[in-house]
């Protein structure tokens, strides 16, 4: 890939509860309590989805905020375009949202209930200077359609509207500014089966038209393979393996990746897997074991001192898939 | 022998926009020790089925008058509050979706088991402490005696679902009804609970009505599963029956639209359209809008409930009428 990422993350690092560090370089450097985000470097090249993957508390929320600019961040650096967006501020941060924007997972939660659809879909286009008056009326009245909702739909407020159809305007709402990049964070949890495959249609569908890049956050493996050719699974803050899908799909490498496509339920009987079930919860991020994160729960037959005393750095085991997992050339078989 | 036996279960509710027919002529039954899965999406009426069933429906909804809803062969509709109460959570117990809501905040974990054990058994209250604490042992929680003082808030979502699943079993259910038990909870948590709930249904032969949109749960855990679209069951069979020859088309589409991580990554067909409001079901079969199949008769009649085999339902015409299948 020659080609600058659209976006590149470099030993991101995100913190809470501890008190505030003084300033960015580390000045004045206090002990930081919830490691929420631990070192992680990621690419997305333009035009492609990366699914990040993981259940709660593994970060991946935070870290899609980090890169919308949500919040700022502890350590380390954010480009977008070749752009250091890392601590930036006032218009320039406001030029940057018409490039990065987000789709939340409760488009209930995060539609104003006293706005109308067409004000809702409107209000980007008035906030950045785009349209006003009849022309933003137009605008709202294309990005509707655009999303396979009738023109009509404007008059109506959030409540007269299903699941799927409040996610396709928190989806026109998101396109209103022309973005690049859209974070789309858990958007079809809270849908039905029937309802959640036409957002994604929806959703790839837009993607081919509008040649945008995706960084898709979803805990569903199984909905994540529909969407995604490159996948990022995180545990506890990290990232513990990334690569192509079909590869982690196949093969997955590290342990906690094997135990998650295992407890997907499948909707085929015959086909009832050999279920690799974890013992315990995740760890408390503010303390966090020694080695591997992963090590007290992990089931490989391999575990030894090393996991315990050596944190595993992510690494190229096959192709372009790597993993943080001392015995990933010996990966979990899934029927073994 | 069936234990819990529902016949032509109706529940309506009168709104300003008309009566809402949330669930209609709902009828099955279930086996001891058998699991019966009730699927559906939102608004099928599946958990206002199951709230029936433990004669909690909400105001202002109404059972209808010729229901049946009969545990070992005596109609609970028709009796008393005191004859529901005795049977609600000794004999029928429920494990609802969300245990962060439906657990009492204020109170510990081992005040609310025994407070469950109090309600339908005379025991000292060291006895029913004593009881709380293998509950939870059994469950899989460390440390028992030591949780049996914790508030809610102290434990994680998986150990949250462990104790409400311990005060279920507190009184040696026959019927255990689980209404979305691992939707809340992340997917190895999941993983775990469903192990627990076939295990302990294995140890203490309860029969369980399960009640989840999800298909996979379904397929890992059901003998039998029950498709619910509209408030009706449309569709019933036993478990492999169903996923791999579903005749029902909506059945179809939903096993299409499931995402899954064998076969084709991506579904081939979406079920257009959205499921119509309860007050507002379509003439004829209430699927039809949205079937590929339709034809007249569809938009006209309503199926009754058909038996393309043995053992097995189907609301709809293509079970009298196969060819239309191949048009």
């Amino acid at each position: 890939m020659s080609e600058t990422p659209l976006l590149a993350i470099d030993g991101l690092v995100k913190t809470y509860g501890g008190p505030r560090r003084a300033g960015f370089g580390g000045v004045g450097r206090a002990a930081p309590r919830l490691r929420a985000v631990d070192g992680v470097d990621l690419t997305i090249a333009r035009g492609e989805t990366l699914a990040l993957v993981g259940e709660s508390g593994s970060g991946k929320t935070t870290l899609g905020r980090c890169v919308l600019r949500l919040t700022d961040v502890d350590a380390g650096r954010i480009r977008f375009d070749g752009m250091d967006i890392t601590t930036l501020r006032g218009p320039a941060l406001r030029a940057l949202r018409r490039r990065v924007q987000v789709v939340f997972q409760d488009p209930y939660g995060s539609l104003n209930p006293r706005m109308t659809v067409g004000d809702a879909v409107a209000e980007p286009l008035v906030v950045h200077g785009i349209a006003r008056g009849a022309a933003a009326t137009e605008r709202v009245a294309g990005l509707l359609k655009e999303v396979g909702l009738d023109p009509t739909y404007a008059a109506r407020y959030p409540h007269e509207l299903s699941g799927g159809q409040r996610q396709r305007v928190g989806i026109a709402r998101a396109l209103a500014v022309g973005p690049e990049l859209l974070v789309l964070d858990e958007p079809v949890s809270a849908l039905d089966v029937s309802v959640q495959a036409q957002v994604l249609t929806l959703l790839r569908d837009l993607q081919d038209r509008r040649k945008l890049t995706y960084l898709f956050i979803a805990h569903d493996l199984a909905v994540v393979r529909q969407m995604a050719a490159r996948v990022a699974v995180m545990y506890v803050g990290r990232i513990v393996e990334e690569g192509p899908a079909e590869a982690i799909f196949r093969t997955p490498r590290h342990p906690y990746t094997a135990a998650l496509l295992s407890a997907v339920p499948e909707p085929d009987p015959s086909g009832r897997r050999r279920r690799i079930v974890l013992p315990g919860d995740p760890p408390s991020p503010v303390r966090l074991p020694s080695g591997c994160v992963f090590h007290p729960r992990c089931p490989h037959p391999h575990k030894d001192r090393r996991c315990a005393d050596e944190v595993p750095a992510l690494r190229v085991v096959a192709g372009a898939q790597r993993a943080a997992c001392h015995y990933a050339e010996e990966p979990l078989t899934r029927d073994g | 022998m069936s234990v819990l036996e529902v016949r032509d279960l109706s529940v309506t509710f009168t709104t300003p926009s008309g009566v809402a027919r949330a669930v209609d002529e709902v009828a099955f039954s279930l086996d001891a020790g058998e699991t019966l899965a009730l699927v559906g999406e939102s608004g099928s009426g599946k958990t206002m089925t199951a709230l029936a069933v433990l004669g909690l429906v909400p105001p202002p909804g109404r059972v209808g008058s010729s229901s049946q809803v009969r545990y070992q062969d005596r109609n609970l509709l028709g009796g008393s509050e005191a004859a529901w109460r005795a049977v609600r959570g000794a004999e029928i117990a429920i494990v609802f979706q969300e245990p962060t809501t439906s657990l009492n905040p204020v109170l510990t974990i081992g005040t609310q088991i025994t407070e469950t054990i109090h309600a339908h058994e005379r025991v000292t209250k060291a006895a029913a402490r004593a009881r709380a604490a293998e509950l939870l042992q059994r469950v899989g929680i460390a440390d028992p005696t030591h949780r049996l003082d914790s508030y809610p808030h102290q434990l994680s979502g998986g150990m949250r679902q462990r104790a409400m699943i311990a005060m279920a079993l507190a009184c040696r259910p026959t019927v255990l009804i689980a209404d979305e038990p691992t939707t809340a909870l992340d997917v190895t948590v999941q993983a775990q609970i469903l192990e627990l709930l076939a295990a302990l249904k294995a140890e203490l032969g309860m029969a369980m009505l399960l009640i989840t949109h999800n298909l996979g749960l379904a397929a890992g855990v059901a003998d039998r599963v029950a498709v619910m679209y509209g408030g009706r069951i449309v569709e019933s069979a036993d478990t492999d029956a169903l996923f791999h020859q579903p005749v029902h088309p909506y059945t179809a589409g939903l096993l299409r639209a499931a995402p899954r991580l064998e076969g084709p990554a991506r579904p081939q067909t979406v079920i257009p359209g959205a499921v119509p409001p309860a007050t507002a079901w379509p003439t004829g079969c209430r699927f039809h809008p949205r079937c590929a199949f339709a034809w007249e008769r569809c938009a006209a009649d309503e199926p009754p409930t058909l038996s393309p085999a043995p053992g097995r339902t189907a609301r709809c015409w293509l079970v009298e009428e196969p060819d239309r299948r191949r048009a």
